[in-house]
């Protein structure tokens, strides 16, 4: 018997600096800034996308753990990363990531 | 569709600029709040700051709430002086929870629409059954967990888990609003955000979005009804004013 295979949500943030891995490990802190280890094994954040002229991204969590990474987002002292939408695929994501507007450089 | 709204926001933090952030952010209206020192110091550019905000509010597409906070300890006296002079000027007045007597009296007193906890806050049975009895709303705020000391943030959430449980035991969800209480532009978040954040203090998803949205909707709507004339006192509402019929 196998274990189930986790179904994931894409998150599309808009971020102030798009490099993907400096993002995921601020990501990473937050969540676990708020959840500890086992709160980061309930998100798993992942940044699988990314459009740096846009300065839009998008963030593979675990569907349980969506809530907790938006409120480890809201807790954090600093604005990371705004979110824009959450998709159910990675190919939705990123035709949203598509049809939105360029943002602006910085994060207020 | 819901129409969220942040009902605290320092009136210093909003300028276009941020007003344009809280509608891409997805809030159809903000509470622009003016602390009760700066409305001492000087009444008259407060109130102006609040007309102006309201005015680029519109031009934003945002609607602006006008508010005052007691945000410093005070004696009753002193509040009922500021009650008695601004309350018809502003739609919104709130009290912080910071000391017993503040905190009763302010929940006794029906010109005092909302109740903001703050971390070490303490309501008893007499000051709940004030806030049903008088249809007042309980107010908690993201900015206490965005402290830079994890402990202290542990302590907040700890603090207003035990405020949604007494909320949920005594049936006061309803009453529940939850803001932002951001006194800079980078501690404004998105509504949803701020609703997962509170329902992992123990609220349901739907009922911590209502907190965010239809809650503080119903209670501006009530403090218009009022300012307007529409409820002249508790329990009665003017549907229409008829003519002399005789």
């Amino acid at each position: 018997m196998t274990a189930r295979r986790p179904v994931f949500r894409y998150v599309i943030v808009k971020v102030a600096d798009a490099d993907a891995n400096l993002l995921e490990s601020k990501l990473a802190a937050a969540v676990m800034r708020l959840g500890g280890v086992l709160g980061l094994a309930r998100v798993e954040p992942a940044v699988v996308y990314v459009r740096a002229d846009k300065g839009l991204a998008v963030v593979r969590v675990k569907r349980e753990g969506l809530p907790l990474f938006r409120a480890a987002l809201a807790a954090y002292k600093e604005p990371l990363a705004r979110v824009v939408k959450v998709a159910g695929t990675l190919r939705k994501a990123q035709a949203i990531c598509s049809s939105l507007p360029g943002a602006s450089a910085e994060l207020r | 569709m819901r129409a969220f709204i942040d009902l605290l926001v320092s009136a210093e933090v909003l300028t276009r600029e941020s007003l344009r952030l809280l509608r891409e952010l997805g809030f159809s209206g903000v509470g622009a709040s003016v602390s009760v020192k700066r409305l001492i110091s000087d009444p008259a550019a407060s109130l102006e700051a609040l007309r102006n905000l309201k005015a680029e509010g519109e031009a934003e597409g945002i609607d602006v709430i006008s508010r005052i906070t007691v945000d410093e300890p005070m004696g009753e006296g002193s509040l009922k002086k500021i009650l008695r002079k601004f309350r018809r000027r502003v739609e919104v007045v709130s009290v912080y929870a910071l000391d017993r007597k503040l905190t009763a009296f302010a929940c006794r007193d029906a010109r005092v629409d909302v109740i903001t906890l703050l971390p070490g806050s303490r309501l008893l049975r007499g000051d709940l059954a004030y806030i049903r009895e008088y249809g007042k709303a309980v107010e908690v705020l993201v900015a206490p967990l965005q402290a830079e000391d994890p402990l202290a943030s542990a302590k907040a959430l700890a603090y207003y888990s035990g405020v949604m449980e007494l909320l949920g035991r005594k049936k006061m969800v309803h009453a529940l609003i939850l803001s932002s209480g951001a006194t800079s532009p980078s501690a404004l978040r998105d509504p949803r955000s701020m609703a997962s954040l509170l329902s992992l203090m123990g609220l349901s998803y739907d009922a911590a979005l209502d907190a965010v949205s239809a809650n503080a909707a119903r209670l501006v709507a009530e403090c218009r009804d009022k300012l307007a004339g529409a409820v002249p006192v508790r329990g009665v509402r003017v549907l229409r004013v008829g003519g002399d019929d005789r």
